[in-house]
C-alpha cells in the first residue's frame, strides 16, 4: 500500500517538474500551435508553449497560474484573428538556441515578434513584442 | 510781598496749565497712537486671517476665481463691527527667467477703524507636486539597461505638448544601480548644476545618475513615492474621484484614463498587451504588495502620449510616449530580454503634467499649507 502511494506521489512530482512536451520541434510549429490553442481559449494549454522569464527552461508548473492570468488579455485580443507568419530567424553559433518569428495581425494593425528559446530540442516562447502600426 | 506772591502763584498757574495742556495733548496723542496701532494690528491680522481662509478655499477648489473686489462675509473673519475685508482672486501672468508663468493673484484689503492693510499673495496656478523621488525622466531602484531599450529619454522639462522649458528638468535616467545604455538610446536631461544637456548617443554622463542610495530605502510602494500615508492612493482610486479607478484585472478599466488609475495585479502576473486607450492622463499605478506586478507591451491608441506619472513595479516593451515621468519600484527589472525598434517612442519629463496629475492628491489634504504652491506673500 505504501509503495503504491509513493509511486503515485513520484508520478505526481514528476509531472510537476516536467510539463508534457507538445510537438514543438521548430519555432514556427510552436507559434502555430500556440495560436491554435489560443483560438480554442485553452489558457492552460498555452502555458505548455512558454519559457521561464529568466530563460532557465520551459515554464514550470508552479508558474502556470500566473502565466494563464498574464495571457488572458492577449487571448482576448488575438483569439480568432488571422496570423500571417512572415520572417523566421534562427540564430547561429552561440545563438543557435534562439529564434524569432514575425507575425502580422492585419485586423489589429499589429506586428508581433515572438522570441523563442530551445530547450531539449523543443522551442518555447520566451518573449513577445507587439508593435502597433 | 503780596504782589510777589500773586505773581508767583500766577506764574505757577501758567506753567502748570501749560504743562497740563502738554500732558493732555501727549496723552491724547499716545491714546491716538495706541488706538491707531491697535487698529493697524487688527487690520493686519484680519487681512492675513482672511488670506489664509481664502487660500484654504482655493486649495479645495483650485479653479475658484473672484475677479472683482468682493466683501468677505463678517462671520467668516470673526471680529466685531468697525471692520471690513474685501478680496479678489484672479489669474495673472508672471515673467520669470524670460518665460511667462501663469499664476493666481489673491488680494485682500482689510480695514479696521481708520486703518487699512493689504495682503497680496501669488500662487502657482498648478497645485500638484513633483515628488522628490522623481529624479529622472526614468527613475528606478533596479537596472534600467534593458528597460529603456532604444527609446528617446529626455529629463529636460517640457510642457504638456512636449515643448521644451529651459533648465528646469531632472536627470535623464536615475537608478539605484549601475546604468549602461546597451541599446544606444538617445538620452538628454538637466544636470546637477541645472544645465540642460540635449538628447544624444552616447549620452552626456552628467545627466545619468547611477547608484543613487535613496537614503538607504527606495520607496517600495506608490504612496511612499508621493510621501503619503500607506493606502491613500488606493483609497482615492477606489473613490472614483475625477475619473479615478481601482481594478485587480485590467479588463475592467474604463477609458480614457483619468485621475488615479490603480491596477493591483496578483503576485507575478503580467499585464501583457496593455492598452491605455486614447489620450490617457493622471497617475497610473501598476503594483502589488510583492512589488512584482508586471506591465509588458504597453501602448496607447492613436499614438497619443500618456500625460502624467507612471509608477509600476516592472515594465518592459514600452511602446508608448510618456510626457511626465516613469518610476519603477522593483529591484528586479528586466535583465535578459531585449526590446528593439522603439526609437520612435519617447519618455519626456514634464513638471506640468506631473503637477496636473497630482492635483487630485494635493486636494485631499486640509488647510492650505503644502496644498497651495505659494510664490510670494506681500503686505
Amino acid at each position: 500500500m505504501n509503495i503504491f502511494v509513493h509511486i503515485i506521489l513520484a508520478v505526481f512530482l514528476l509531472q510537476q517538474a516536467t510539463p508534457p512536451t507538445p510537438v514543438n520541434d521548430t519555432p514556427l510549429k510552436t507559434v502555430e500551435q500556440f495560436k491554435a490553442t489560443l483560438d480554442k481559449s485553452d489558457l492552460a494549454g498555452l502555458c505548455l508553449f512558454m519559457a521561464e522569464d529568466d530563460a532557465s527552461g520551459p515554464l514550470k508548473r508552479i508558474h502556470y497560474e500566473q502565466m494563464q492570468r498574464s495571457l488572458e488579455n492577449l487571448m482576448t485580443m488575438w483569439r480568432g484573428q488571422r496570423f500571417i507568419y512572415s520572417v523566421v530567424e534562427i540564430g547561429t553559433g552561440k545563438q543557435a538556441n534562439q529564434a524569432s518569428i514575425k507575425v502580422e495581425v492585419p485586423n489589429l494593425s499589429q506586428q508581433i515578434k515572438f522570441v523563442l528559446l530551445k530547450f531539449n530540442n523543443a522551442w518555447y516562447i520566451f518573449d513577445m513584442e507587439i508593435y502597433f502600426k | 510781598m503780596g504782589r510777589a506772591t500773586l505773581l508767583v502763584v500766577l506764574g505757577a498757574s501758567v506753567v502748570l496749565g501749560t504743562m497740563n495742556l502738554q500732558i493732555n495733548q501727549r496723552s491724547e496723542q499716545a491714546m491716538e497712537n495706541m488706538v491707531s496701532y491697535f487698529e493697524r494690528t487688527l487690520a493686519r491680522d484680519l487681512a492675513n486671517q482672511a488670506a489664509e481662509y481664502l487660500l484654504t478655499q482655493l486649495a479645495d477648489s483650485s479653479s475658484w476665481r473672484v475677479p472683482t473686489l468682493t466683501r468677505l462675509p463678517v462671520d467668516l473673519v470673526d471680529v466685531a463691527d468697525a471692520h471690513s475685508a474685501y478680496f479678489s482672486i484672479r489669474d495673472t501672468t508672471l515673467r520669470t527667467n524670460g518665460e511667462n508663468r501663469s499664476a493666481i493673484k489673491l488680494v485682500v484689503e482689510a480695514t479696521y477703524g481708520r486703518q487699512m492693510h493689504t495682503v497680496v499673495v501669488l500662487a502657482d496656478s498648478l497645485f500638484g507636486i513633483v515628488p522628490p523621488t522623481v529624479r529622472g525622466a526614468f527613475t528606478a531602484n533596479g537596472p534600467l539597461d534593458q528597460t529603456i531599450s532604444d527609446m528617446q529619454i529626455d529629463g529636460r522639462d517640457h510642457d504638456e505638448n512636449g515643448n521644451l522649458i529651459r533648465n528646469s528638468g531632472v536627470f535623464g535616467v536615475s537608478s539605484g544601480t549601475v546604468f549602461t545604455n546597451t541599446q544606444n538610446a538617445q538620452i538628454g536631461g538637466t544636470d546637477g548644476a541645472g544645465i540642460d544637456r540635449p538628447m544624444s548617443y552616447p549620452e552626456d554622463p552628467r545627466i545619468i545618475e547611477q547608484n543613487y542610495p535613496w537614503g538607504g530605502a527606495f520607496p517600495d510602494n506608490p504612496d511612499k513615492v508621493l510621501g503619503l500615508p500607506e493606502g491613500t492612493l488606493k483609497t482615492i482610486a477606489q473613490s472614483g474621484e475625477a475619473g479615478s479607478q481601482y481594478v485587480t484585472d485590467p479588463k475592467y478599466l474604463r477609458f480614457p484614463l483619468r485621475g488615479i488609475t490603480y491596477v493591483e495585479l496578483p503576485a507575478g502576473v503580467s499585464w501583457k498587451g496593455a492598452k491605455l486607450g486614447s489620450d490617457p492622463s493622471g497617475v497610473l499605478i501598476v503594483h502589488n504588495t510583492s512589488v512584482n506586478a508586471r506591465v509588458e507591451n504597453i501602448s496607447t491608441s492613436n499614438n497619443t502620449p500618456f500625460r502624467g506619472l507612471v509608477i509600476a513595479d516592472y515594465m518592459f516593451h514600452l511602446h508608448l510616449d510618456v510626457l511626465g515621468a516613469i518610476l519603477l519600484l522593483s529591484p528586479n527589472l528586466e535583465r535578459v530580454k531585449e526590446c528593439k525598434g522603439n526609437q520612435d517612442h519617447k519618455v519626456f519629463y514634464s513638471q506640468k503634467t506631473i503637477k496636473q496629475a497630482t492635483q487630485l492628491i494635493v486636494k485631499k489634504g486640509s488647510g492650505w499649507k503644502g496644498r497651495v504652491p505659494i510664490i510670494g506673500w506681500r503686505e
